[in-house]
This record gives C-alpha cells, structure tokens and sequence, in this order.
C-alpha cells in the first residue's frame, strides 16, 4: 500500500471508520510540525521545541525508516524465534500474553542524530537535533520469550528482522544483531505499546524491539524474526553499515569497516529546548531548559555556559529519573546586561563522561554529542 | 441521503487531513542533462530530498552511486559517470 492510500485510510480509521480492519492507534498519521528530512522512505524529525517536556508525544516522535514501512495484518503476524535454541516459537501477538508485560521509558535516539553538524560532511540523513524522544514502552522481556525458547549458547547473538522489504530484490533487508548478553538484559523488551498505545505503524506495529541506552539502528521495528546465533548477523546493515571507528580518525579519512565496530551504547548528551536559537529576549528572568541523558551510565549533572563557555554553572535536574529515560534540566538565568549571548549546555554521566566541545567525526556521521549551544540576544 | 453521508464524511477526512503532519512534495533537482537519468534511477527507491540535502566530494558521490548500482538501481553503463559528475557539481562539498 502506498503512503497516500496509507495515511488516508489512517484518517478514516482515526474517524471511526472500518473499525476492525486494525487498531485506530496503528494508523494514526504523524503530527503537524514534523520536519520531513525525506518524504519516501519517511524520515521525520521531531522539532526541538517538543523536548520542553519529558515524555515525547507520539505524533512528534520522529520516524526513521531504511524502507516503505511494513504494513502488518495482524491477524496472520507472528513472530518466530529460532536457530540456537531447544524449543523453536512461532507466537502471534495474543500469545505473547504469556510472558509479563512490562513498561518502561526510555530514549530512543538515531545513531545518526546530528549528522549535518559534522565537518566535513558526511553523507546519510541530514539529522539535526530532532531524531531522537523519550517515550513509555509497553511489552515483554525479550529474555522471556528467548527462556521460553531455551537458547542453547552460553555466548552469542540474537538476530532481529522485520517485515519491511527492500524496493529492489539487490539491496540488502534490514538486519541487525545484538550479543546475547544485552538480549537478555531485563530491560530489553518487545514492545507492542508506545506511550500507552499500540504501536503505530510507523514505529512499528505490531511489535518492535526496545534495546535501552543503545542506538536506535537495534530497535527494530514490525519485528517477525528473532534467531540465535554464535556469531553477529552478516548483512550490509551490520558488517558495513551502522559501524563507527574504535578510536576516532582523522576527520574526512575512513578505515574498512571491518576495523571498526557496531554502533550500541549512546554517548551522553544534552540539549536545550528553550530558549531557541535567534531570539530576542527582553531582559530578565530567563529560565534555560531541557533534557539530558546518557547511554548505560545514568545522567551524573548538567552544567550551562551562558558566556560561550567561559565559565559553568550547574543546572537544576527535576522530573521524573527513570533509568533509561531522560532528565529534564533548567537554570535560572538572569542577564547582566542587553546583547549576544551564547548559552552550552553540557552533560556529564556517572562514568564521568562529559560531552565534548566538538563533535567527534566519523566517516558516516553517528553519536554526534557535542555540547548544545543556542545564540540569541537580549534587549532593553 | 447517501450522498449526504458521503459528503459529511468527505468533510471529517479533509478536516483530519488538515490537522496532522502533510508529506511535502519532494524537491525538483536542477536542470541538467542528467537530472532526468538522477529523476529515473533514484526515485525507485527514494524521493530527491535525501540526494539534494548532501554535501559531497566527486570520490563520495562516486562511492554512494556504485552501492547504489549494487543495491539494484537500474544505471544503464554509460550513465555512471555523468550522474556523478551531475551529483558532485550541484550537492557537491563546499
């Protein structure tokens, strides 16, 4: 089905209409305001004005897709968990029902979150601030159902793979595989609601793997495939692509990609929601804010320059502190005087990484986390 | 009555339609004698906005077009070259 058929039986579904063909909440259309990096696949970015509040609604979360998202009947769907493991499952969605549902919040970001600030440039989605959210997900613990299957590997992969298909019988499907040990993780789930709903289909539905404080390239969407391994999964999207430097290169250089290793843990990251970049406040009371967070270290402190970084203060964290979601962040700021200002934020995690004036290039651009800077002017 | 129904329905979907994200059309690329061949190996795949927001040297766009090629995109023989060439004079890096 095409976009345009998509989306406008989305909106006779969201109206009422041809109820039971599929959930209301699975075709629901993204919300206005979304910035569309490409139209097709779809590829949308959540404006930053939405990271002024902690959990990121639905509509504006943003969509990252390697190709036309699958649409899933999910009647017939089902999910097999095979290769390394005693007792093969085929489950459609009801049976899953069997293992306890759990909900968390975590952040979901793209490893490529940030790209058009690289110099020199790279190429890939133009991301800027926007491709990432902080969303409730509502599933089963992947260790579960892998339990249930009984994996027979002390030590190995889990191969993920969604219903998705690529235009042209060349291109290589979407795969992805993460080591056994975060697969077991408690906290590493299959997760068929978001924010409480079920999974729209874009993000999705009916089931997507949800791989907290990782990259989002391992949360694979409309998910139908789960298969235990010795060894990483082989396809493009994991021997070459979705692969970043051990240690950084010289920028504008690349080394094979079999030198350099699988994007997982994110690095840590601020930014700041509000004020925006090129305002014109009236001096004042300014409150700075916004969220911050790291990938398996919690979040430790967030300090903000208003002086181009001359000199820190530290922020006040508030809200809730989940494990895997984000921290909001504010600092009470009150001008000396009217002119230019340049306000950083900058987060630091418990490990006692701290996020780097510059971002660190990388041949395809992932993980950028320099500090967050936005220039405006206060008036008279 | 039945078009009544058609015509209050009609009247919902276009107002739904309004109040969520609308994709935007996707860019026109620059005239030249390749955009037709970019406009028909490109987009059986993917709109123009993700050739238009790059930045690349003549070697990287070289190095995207033959994965390309790879991955399927039907670009007759002789059209290699001038597609890159096409890619690196109008998105090429600064």
């Amino acid at each position: 089905m095409n976009r345009s058929r998509r989306q406008f039986l989305g909106q006779l579904l969201a109206a009422g209409g041809l109820a039971g063909l599929a959930p209301r909440a699975a075709f629901a259309a993204p919300g206005a305001g979304m910035i569309q990096r490409v139209g097709r696949p779809l590829d949308l970015e959540t404006p930053v004005s939405a990271f002024s509040s902690w959990a990121t609604p639905t509509e504006q979360f943003f969509v990252r897709s390697h190709f036309d998202a699958a649409v899933v009947d999910e009647a017939a769907w089902t999910l097999t968990v095979d290769g390394s493991v005693r007792r093969p499952l085929t489950v459609g969605l009801a049976a899953l029902g069997r293992y306890s549902e759990v909900t968390l919040a975590a952040v979901l970001q793209c490893a490529g979150n940030g790209r058009a600030f690289f110099q020199p440039k790279v190429p890939g989605v133009q991301w800027e601030k926007g491709a990432m959210g902080n969303a409730e997900w509502t599933g089963v613990r992947l260790a579960d159902v892998l339990e249930d299957a009984g994996v027979s590997l002390a030590d190995g992969h889990v191969v993920l793979a969604g219903a998705d298909s690529p235009m042209l019988p060349a291109t290589p499907r979407f795969e992805r595989s993460l080591p056994l040990a975060k697969a077991m993780h408690p906290d590493t789930l299959l997760a068929y609601r978001m924010n409480g709903r079920p999974l729209q289909v874009d993000h999705g539905f009916p089931l997507r793997a949800v791989v907290p404080g990782w990259a989002g390239d391992i949360w694979l969407k409309w998910l139908v495939s789960v298969r235990v391994q010795p060894d990483e999964a082989q396809g493009f999207f994991m021997q070459t692509g979705y692969r970043i430097p051990r240690e950084p290169v010289p920028p504008g250089t690349d080394i094979p990609a079999a030198q350099k290793v699988p994007v997982t843990v994110m690095p840590v990251k601020s930014l700041i929601a509000s004020p925006r970049t090129g305002v014109r406040l009236e001096n004042g009371p300014c409150e700075v804010r916004g969220v911050a967070f790291s990938g398996e270290a919690p979040l430790a402190a967030v300090d903000v320059s208003t002086d181009g970084g001359e000199t820190w203060r530290p922020a006040e964290l508030f809200g809730r502190a989940d494990r895997w979601a984000w921290r909001q962040w504010r600092y009470a700021w009150r001008p000396e005087k009217p002119g230019s200002y340049v306000v950083l934020s900058r987060a630091t995690d418990a490990a006692g990484k701290v996020q780097p004036p510059h971002g660190v290039w990388n041949p395809s651009g992932y993980f950028w986390n320099a500090v967050d800077s936005v220039a405006l002017e206060v008036i008279a | 009555m039945t078009r009544l129904w058609a015509g209050a329905a009609g009247s919902a979907i276009a107002g739904l339609l309004l109040a969520g994200w609308q994709a935007a059309p996707a860019p026109p690329l620059p005239a030249g004698a390749a955009a037709p061949l970019v406009y028909a190996d490109c987009q059986v795949c993917h709109t123009t906005e993700i050739i238009v927001q790059q930045r690349l040297s003549p070697a990287a766009w070289g190095k995207v077009v033959d994965k390309m090629i790879r991955w399927g995109a039907p670009v007759a023989s002789g059209d290699r070259d001038v597609i890159v060439r096409y890619l690196a004079d109008h998105f090429g890096s600064d």
